[in-house]
């Protein structure tokens, strides 16, 4: 289980990654913390002949003004999430999701823009992302692209990224930067591992719901039956809220065990109601 | 009397005062450890090494063709089956009747039986590029179908694994003891009823923070081979190698144990890969090191303890149970492994089930099988988790028939104090305990403490499982069990230096147990010496006595024994040398702090030592010279001291997703004397953390081709801090009559009964459900099909 041979690059400016990467096309993987790479390279599920490593370009890490601004750079860390304390509803939920992914040494290494290029079903940004309606920044020698994550993300562990592109900025608008109500849940069998189940329910600024479920065979998916729910009733009994999240979820997890869709169902309304009492 | 735990002493404040024994010393081998100065096979030096790696079968039932090498592999590098034809293969033997053993070859030869097992070796200057290579070298393999579970393979026989032999059995025995079959014939008629259950509990394996290691090398000097081996069994390995090489004397083999990481019995058995190595080493100008990683864990070390029970208890009206039926299958793997194998995991279970209830009439079938799956080893309790899983769930059953208190049900089956020494049914030879003094003060401490409101959404359960740990067992024991290996002594050398220091070499082998300090203790007691004066010594053949190393929970009544005996016969002679010196008798001596004093003056040991070695002027002629002593200690009663534990769980059951959270665990134990209560406690801690590890997360799992799917720790999932609750510990003291000082062995215990225990708490907490809880590990998705399977239903 040691590493296969490979070569590390580790460019300081953002052109240089990128000409490297338009050099050397499908021989190089991009390294970002590396905390799901490093362990498949050591298992040969993939092996690289470059790392490009991006931890040391300036440009890609996180600013100061990050939740003022909306652009989370791609080399900003979970333990940057976990450890800042921005008052804001938004930053008390980042904080809140970053301190739940892994250990602490994982929160260190991984990166927002490794997690959500990763594009794991079960990965927590994302999950946060899709239900704050982000934007993914991309650029390559082509140009920079910018799309929504939610057409970014095409299955799992799958995006649309071009072998020449560079994910360099996760993008909220001031819907999501503004937002009022906040609610997630996240069930771990063990503490740090991946989820079992994981929701998130938030209210952007201009009053409209998102709630969405992660660690579902074909990746996030939104709930949009319960998001209409809360819209249109101002109060909720639980049991109707409970109804229509099972609804929600036999719908995008038709092949699921009866316990996993009851587990998803209730986290979902977990997550709900802790956005519901965030007033 | 009861016990708590209070902080620790350090080694330098600790003084002695003839009053060692029982003190918390802190462990002197942990500052080494605690600072990363510590040194395992992997940290050690050979210039020109070559180190290893191993082709391991991917399949996990095929015949095998040969091997397809890349041309940029070295071909001199590789190792195939053909250059070690000259070696024999490894054979477990049980003395037993209807023992069916399988050689295990050092590489796979005909047929692969198992994914890990190894192929071919290649050897490299760095682990890296002997990796690189060894994933050019493919085995072809024609598939057969795999044999995965042991119940299906007894019931419907399929096509043997080992040609020579008839059927995949590896041993079946069965017994009737009692007027069992009486009993039941007249069940009826007597008005006894009876509960059965059918328990499974999964593969596991032990997962030591450092896997196995191997370094050999031949000793330019000497001409001798070094085998720097991760192990617990130094003596025993190096007579099991040298009988594998035929060209290889013991005399020429010298093993040597550095620091190992944890070993929890998967480091006591043989493997291919020692041997392999230690001919390589032979052959070679080079050392060689092999050092296994973690996917070799998974596959290639010893898994334990896959059981399928099927079990009945038949009582009165009362909760007295008259009579137990027991059927016991385990999924031995693929090969019988050297020494402990799968019949010993089912025989074990089969034989200490009872525990501490005082039942006589019992029947029991204990039968394992060969599959397509690692071999099975030793881990932490070797049968006594399957057993006292089995007794302690079934008791449970059998109060909830009654609706009765679990622990009310355990009282009344309970063996007295008063029938001590006790026998079992299956002849097991209980020396002391209290058994009700332990269930009342677990009872009461849980009353005071704990209590079954939960939250909403969530239910409450306690449970309790109790065992009784047979250790320190001596030749009779081990004779019965027909091993060949009969076990049933140690040896301890003591030399007393001029300086006054005191040295000693022991045949046992810590690997976590703190042995440096709780032997230092017991020299400590003996000599009057402080413990830093004091130096434990282990892990070199060529420096310490022949020994059994450290399993089976035998170390401390064992080597602890022998270091006694030791230092004793140190003492009687220093007595005699300072008798002569004062003009005094040996008697009338009064020795302390390390001084013998007279009427007349006084001789420090050191003085003594002194005497005896560059002092001879001084030494009478009838007193041999020299301050070395050597110590071979065997216990007058040898069938073993019995250690016994109460353990409680209180968990909180998340009715809506099925999870299980432990909030409060306590052990009341009773290991009669103890050394030192704080290495106690981290044996008790330690051992609890893997059960909880059982009864709620790990489990080898194999899909229908026997590969395996759990070979990371992100698949195979062991209870972190965060999972493994405060332990609450209460000792109560009943020393063995057989043991010196009224030690008993309890390394093992505290694995054991917490799977029953917590199984024992989920079904309290769901019991107005009757939820089932028959098996380990029990999954969130158990436990809520079934839930919402009654919600359905209602």
């Amino acid at each position: 289980m040691k590493l296969p041979y490979f070569e590390h690059r580790a460019p300081d400016s953002l052109e240089e990654a990128i000409a490297t990467l338009a050099a050397l096309g499908s021989d190089v993987k991009l390294l970002a913390g590396g905390q799901s790479l490093l362990p498949a390279m050591r298992y040969r599920l993939s092996q690289p002949s470059v790392l490009l490593d991006l931890s040391r370009i300036e440009d890609l890490r996180l600013k100061d003004d990050a939740l003022r601004s909306g652009r989370i750079d791609a080399m900003s860390t979970h333990a940057q999430f976990a450890h800042q304390n921005d008052p804001t509803p938004l930053g008390r939920l980042m904080a809140a999701h970053a301190q739940q992914i892994a250990f602490p040494a994982v929160r260190t290494r991984g990166t927002v823009g490794g997690s959500v290029v990763h594009a794991d079903p079960a990965g927590d940004w994302p999950l946060l992302f899709l239900a704050l309606g982000a934007q993914v920044e991309l650029s390559g020698q082509r140009g920079t692209r910018r799309m929504a994550l939610s057409s970014f993300i095409s299955g799992p562990m799958q995006t649309d990224i071009a072998l020449d592109e560079i994910l360099t900025a996760v993008l909220l608008d001031v819907s999501a930067l503004g937002l009022t109500h906040w609610g997630r849940a996240k069930l771990m069998h063990r503490a740090g591992e991946y989820a079992v189940s994981s929701a998130v329910a938030v209210r952007r600024a201009g009053g409209e719901w998102s709630c969405w479920i992660g660690a579902i065979e074909a990746g996030p998916a939104p709930m949009t039956q319960c998001a209409e729910l809360l819209r249109s009733h101002s109060s909720l009994k639980h049991k109707d809220m409970l109804a229509c999240a099972y609804e929600d979820v036999r719908a995008v997890c038709p092949e699921s065990g009866q316990a996993a869709v009851h587990r998803h169902a209730v986290n979902l309304t977990r997550a709900i109601a802790q956005a519901l009492e965030t007033q | 009397m009861q016990q708590n735990a209070t902080s620790p002493v350090h080694a330098s404040t600790a003084d002695h005062h003839g009053q060692m024994i029982g003190q918390r010393v802190a462990r002197r081998e942990d500052a080494r450890h605690l600072a990363g100065a510590a040194a395992f096979i992997a940290d050690l030096n050979a210039p020109g090494c070559l180190e290893i790696a191993f082709v391991r079968s991917p399949v996990a039932h095929g015949i095998l063709k040969g091997v397809d090498i890349a041309p940029d592999v070295p071909i001199d590098m590789v190792r195939h089956a053909e250059h070690f034809a000259h070696l024999p293969p490894i054979r477990a033997n049980l003395l037993r009747d209807g023992y069916n053993g399988a050689p295990y070859p050092l590489l796979a030869t005909g047929k692969v039986r198992f994914v890990g097992e190894p192929i071919a070796l290649v050897m490299a200057p760095t682990r890296a590029q002997a990796e690189q290579w060894a994933e050019q070298i493919v085995p072809r393999i024609e598939a057969l179908p795999a044999v995965i579970d042991a119940r299906d393979e007894w019931e419907h026989p399929t096509i043997p694994l080992h040609e020579d032999l008839s059927s995949n059995l590896i041993m079946r025995t069965q017994r009737s003891v009692g007027e069992f079959d009486h009993i039941v014939q007249e069940a009826g008629m007597s008005g006894l009823q009876h509960v059965t259950r059918d328990f499974k509990m999964a593969r596991v394996l032990a997962s030591p923070l450092e896997g196995r290691g191997v370094m050999a090398l031949r000793d330019k000097a000497t001409g001798a081979i070094h085998l720097h081996l991760s192990t617990q069994r130094p003596h025993l390995i190096r007579s099991f190698v040298a009988e594998q090489i035929p060209a290889l004397r013991e005399s020429d083999l010298r093993v040597i144990v550095p620091d190992v990481g944890g070993g929890f019995g998967t480091k006591s058995n043989l493997y291919p890969e020692e041997v392999l190595l230690t001919a390589l080493a032979m052959e070679l100008d080079h050392p060689v090191r092999w050092i296994e990683d973690r996917y070799e864990h998974f596959v290639a070390s010893n898994h334990a303890r896959q059981h399928d029970q099927r079990i009945t208890a038949y009582f009165d009206g009362d909760g007295r149970i008259h009579a137990v039926d027991a059927t016991f299958i385990v999924d031995g793997g693929a090969y019988c492994a050297k020494t402990s194998t799968g019949a010993i995991e089912a025989n074990m279970a089969a034989n200490i089930m009872l525990g501490p209830y005082d039942i006589q009439h019992y029947r029991y079938e204990a039968i394992s099988l060969y599959t397509n799956k690692s071999p099975m080893g030793p881990y932490r309790g070797v049968g006594r988790p399957g057993g006292c899983f089995a007794m302690e769930r079934i008791i449970d059953e059998v109060a909830h028939e009654l609706g009765m208190d679990p622990v009310e049900t355990r009282r009344r089956n309970l063996i007295p104090s008063s029938a001590m020494p006790y026998v079992t049914a299956t002849g097991l030879h209980y020396d002391s305990g209290d058994y009700l003094e332990a269930v009342n003060a677990a009872e009461q401490r849980v009353l005071e403490r704990w209590n079954r409101d939960a939250p909403p959404g969530r239910r409450a359960g306690i449970g309790y499982a109790m065992l009784v740990e047979q250790a320190g067992h001596g030749s009779v024991e081990w004779f019965r069990r027909g091993s060949p290996t009969v076990y049933g002594h140690e040896a301890a050398r003591a030399t007393l230096n001029g300086d006054g220091t005191l040295e000693i070499d022991v045949g046992t082998l810590a690997h976590g147990q703190g042995h440096a300090t709780s032997y230092a203790q017991i020299a400590s007691e003996l000599t009057t010496l402080p413990l830093d004066a004091i130096r434990i010594r282990q892990g070199d053949t060529a420096a310490t006595p022949y020994g059994m190393g450290t399993v089976a929970s035998r170390s401390l009544v064992m080597g602890g024994g022998a270091v006694a005996q030791a230092c004793r016969m140190i003492v009687d002679k220093a007595r005699r040398i300072a008798a002569a010196n004062l003009s005094d008798t040996a008697d009338a001596l009064r020795l302390e702090n390390g001084v013998l004093h007279g009427a007349q003056g006084q001789l420090t040991l050191a003085e003594i030592a002194l005497i005896t070695s560059v002092q001879i002027h001084k030494l009478p002629k009838d007193i041999e010279p020299g301050m070395s002593v050597q110590a071979f200690y065997r216990p007058s009663v040898e069938t073993g001291t019995f250690s016994y534990a109460v353990h409680a769980a209180r968990v909180e059951v998340d009715e809506d997703t099925g999870f299980v959270d432990i909030t409060d665990y306590l052990v009341v134990e009773d290991c009669g004397t103890v050394v030192n209560p704080l290495i106690v406690d981290g044996q008790i801690m330690g051992g609890v953390a893997q059960g909880i590890g059982q009864a709620l997360y790990e489990a080898m799992r194999y899909n229908a081709d026997g590969q395996p799917e759990t070979v990371t720790f992100g698949d195979y999932a062991l209870p972190s801090a965060m999972e493994v609750p405060r332990i609450d510990i209460i000792h109560l003291h009943t020393p063995s009559p057989f043991s010196v000082f009224g030690v008993k062995g309890m390394g093992e215990g505290g694995s054991v009964p917490p799977p029953a225990a917590i199984a024992n708490a989920v079904r309290d907490a769901l019991l107005a459900e009757d939820i089932a809880v028959n098996c380990t590990p029990i999954t969130p998705d158990y436990l809520l099909d079934q839930i919402l399977a009654r919600t359905e239903g209602q």
